[in-house]
């Protein structure tokens, strides 16, 4: 094209640059997230372990939720739906006839899926794949409404999906709720969909695709004018989210064996909108620290919620659901002294890693 | 042949107001026409209507594209891909975004691949992008902004940031420019830039521009044809110099203005 050296100084900043770099040192921390991940399965005890892989669930769960939430700048209030209808999607799927007959005491199942049973990588498929389908339907309706209306909605839907699962006796088992899933989630399975969901997501949002999302939330008026549609884009984050929450949902009804109604209340994406604002809104970096150290921070937390002896002089007896409490301030402190959160708006990049080291700060790259 | 864009009774009601009246329009291809009037005379109601921004409450609008094509009921991201582009008066850029981006948001619009081409890295995927960036760039340069493309979009000059509007509509080749106010708010060295630059994109990419300027020597020395709302009704239609020695126009607006002058 053009050879003028101003346009090629400026389309260098721009275009691939140092996108082989990248991509070795993307595959390296990834090499090295492996192998930690493997001696940890060789090396840590269970409670360990369910911690790693309750953080990989989170962060799928925080980063598909940041995406509609932060990127697209749609506030909504639904995962704990998607991840309801991945996980009992999924685990219908696996459990066998037998342990179908067993759980279903009130009420037989419904034939067409008493019978059914494949194996766990299908049945994470179809969770994902229930979850995508119904956001694309309640995609049509909730979209036609903007801002504080789009939460009530959406916050609708998700206790809708619930009441739904708690009175559909022959498909869910009611409040009894699924029992003696089989675990075959492990670190393998919850890394690998945390990567992956990261993968996608991520490339996504530096795509053209990110900055249609990303004109959308910043202005909504210049961005249809300029030829956006959207209503197709905001459709298209929920649905990717709603995959990727789907699949998370079964990859937990698969790590924790029992589900019932009561995991998917409204907590559950109270508990992602802690990790995305933390993180900050619209920083997929921000979700995936803040998923770690809310899932870290709340086992460590644990503490509060026993009966503690303070220096052998006093017990203070355990109150449950202090937890929460703790969340809350640190939530309204968050929301008065660091709006942005953690990342702000700011994601991490390896031009930014590097700096660190040659001693030339050039700060994160801002999308 | 027939016109470019032709509105026929084009009214707008806001409850008892009428902001525009029977509002006629007919513009040629390649044409560039200035549309005027006092504050409040419905201009920037106009260019609402005709991107779809608001459903006008009756007349039509048909756009000569493949075919005639009739603009109200669809949505603006519609209108835009049928080939007209506007700028606005009160400047709407993605302030936190950088130059180059916003130009390349605009580009998006026009955009082949699917969503999963660029998570698969498809090359197909690949060389759009590279065209997006060549041609962002390329039109950052014409109006001398190339060296801010880094630069956030909100940390420009008032003049940049509007160049950059005209800008970000080229890069989603309209037929149709709709400038809103364009030289509002710059210096008459700004303002002369800006002409220079309107006429070089016009010939460039054979645009027809329709545009609404307070500016009179802006208008006067770039529109060939003109046409004055007051109050929502079209009072005068014709040349620049027709228009300045119309009566009418005169007392509905540079007559004010020579009052508030004195």
């Amino acid at each position: 094209m053009k050879d003028d050296i101003r346009f090629i100084r400026a389309k260098q900043r721009w275009s691939t640059g140092n996108r082989r770099r990248n991509t070795i040192l993307t595959l390296i921390a990834v090499g090295l997230l492996c192998g930690a991940l493997f001696l940890a399965s060789r090396f840590a005890d269970e409670y360990q372990i369910r911690i790693l892989n309750m953080v990989a669930i989170y962060i799928t769960l925080a980063v598909s939720y940041n995406l509609i939430n932060g990127i697209t700048g749609q506030f909504s209030l639904e995962p704990n739906a998607f991840v309801a209808l991945g996980a009992y999607s999924a685990a219908l799927m696996t459990m066998t006839p037998l342990e179908k007959e067993m759980n279903f005491i009130i009420d037989p199942c419904v034939p067409w899926l008493a019978h059914v049973c494949v194996p766990f990588l299908p049945a994470i498929i179809i969770g994902g794949l229930t979850a995508a389908v119904f956001a694309l339907l309640m995609g049509f309706p909730v979209f036609r409404v903007r801002g504080d209306y789009l939460a009530i909605v959406t916050l609708g839907f998700g206790e809708v999906i619930r009441v739904v699962a708690n009175n559909m006796q022959t498909v869910t088992n009611g409040p009894l709720g699924l029992k003696g899933i089989a675990m075959y989630t492990d670190l393998r399975w919850t890394w690998g969909l945390a990567l992956l969901t990261l993968f996608v997501i991520v490339r996504l949002v530096n795509s053209s695709y990110g900055r249609a999302l990303k004109a959308i939330r910043e202005n909504e008026l210049a961005a249809e004018s300029m030829g956006i549609n959207s209503f197709r884009h905001k459709l298209l984050a929920f649905t990717l989210a709603a995959f990727f929450e789907g699949m998370a949902g079964a990859m937990l009804a698969h790590l924790i064996t029992t589900i019932s109604p009561m995991l998917f209340t409204f907590f559950l994406t109270f508990n992602l909108l802690i990790i995305i604002v933390l993180g900050g809104l619209g920083s997929l970096t921000g979700s995936v620290i803040a998923a770690i150290a809310f899932t870290w921070g709340s086992e460590l937390l644990r503490a509060v919620e026993e009966p503690t002896n303070v220096f052998g002089w006093f017990t203070i007896p355990g109150i449950p659901g202090m937890r929460m409490v703790i969340f809350a301030i640190i939530l309204i402190a968050a929301m008065l002294f660091w709006r942005e959160g953690i990342m702000g708006r700011k994601e991490f990049s390896w031009q930014w890693f590097l700096g660190l080291f040659s001693g030339k700060r050039k700060g994160a790259k801002s999308i | 042949m027939a016109p470019l864009l032709k509105t026929r009774n084009l009214t707008m009601r806001f409850g008892g107001l009428t902001a525009v009246d029977n509002f006629d329009l007919s513009l040629e291809q390649g044409e560039l026409v200035g549309l005027i009037g006092p504050n409040g005379a419905g201009k920037t109601t106009v260019f609402n209507m005709l991107t779809g921004r608001l459903r006008p409450s009756s007349g039509s609008i048909t756009l000569q594209a493949d075919g005639p094509v009739e603009l109200v009921g669809l949505k603006p991201n519609r209108i835009n891909r049928l080939g007209i582009a506007r700028t606005f008066q009160n400047i709407q850029l993605l302030p936190e975004m950088s130059v180059l981006e916003n130009v390349m948001m605009a580009w998006h619009g026009r955009l082949k691949s699917p969503f999963w081409a660029p998570i698969l890295g498809l090359p197909s995927y690949r060389r759009e992008e590279e065209a997006m960036i060549d041609g962002s760039l390329e039109l950052l340069d014409r109006v001398d902004l190339l060296e801010l493309a880094d630069a956030e979009a909100g940390s420009l000059a008032y003049g940049q940031q509007r160049r950059l509007e005209i800008v970000r509509a080229l890069a989603t080749r309209p037929v149709l420019l709709l400038l809103d106010e364009p030289a509002a708010g710059m210096n008459p060295n700004e303002t002369k830039d800006l002409m220079r630059i309107i006429t070089e994109i016009r010939k460039d990419f054979s645009l027809t521009i329709l545009v609404i300027e307070h500016d009179m020597k802006f208008v006067m020395g770039l529109c060939e044809r003109l046409i004055v709302l007051d109050h929502g009704v079209t009072i005068a239609k014709g040349l620049p110099e027709e228009i300045r020695n119309n009566e009418q126009v005169i007392t509905a607006y540079l007559g004010e203005r020579r009052r508030a002058a004195d």
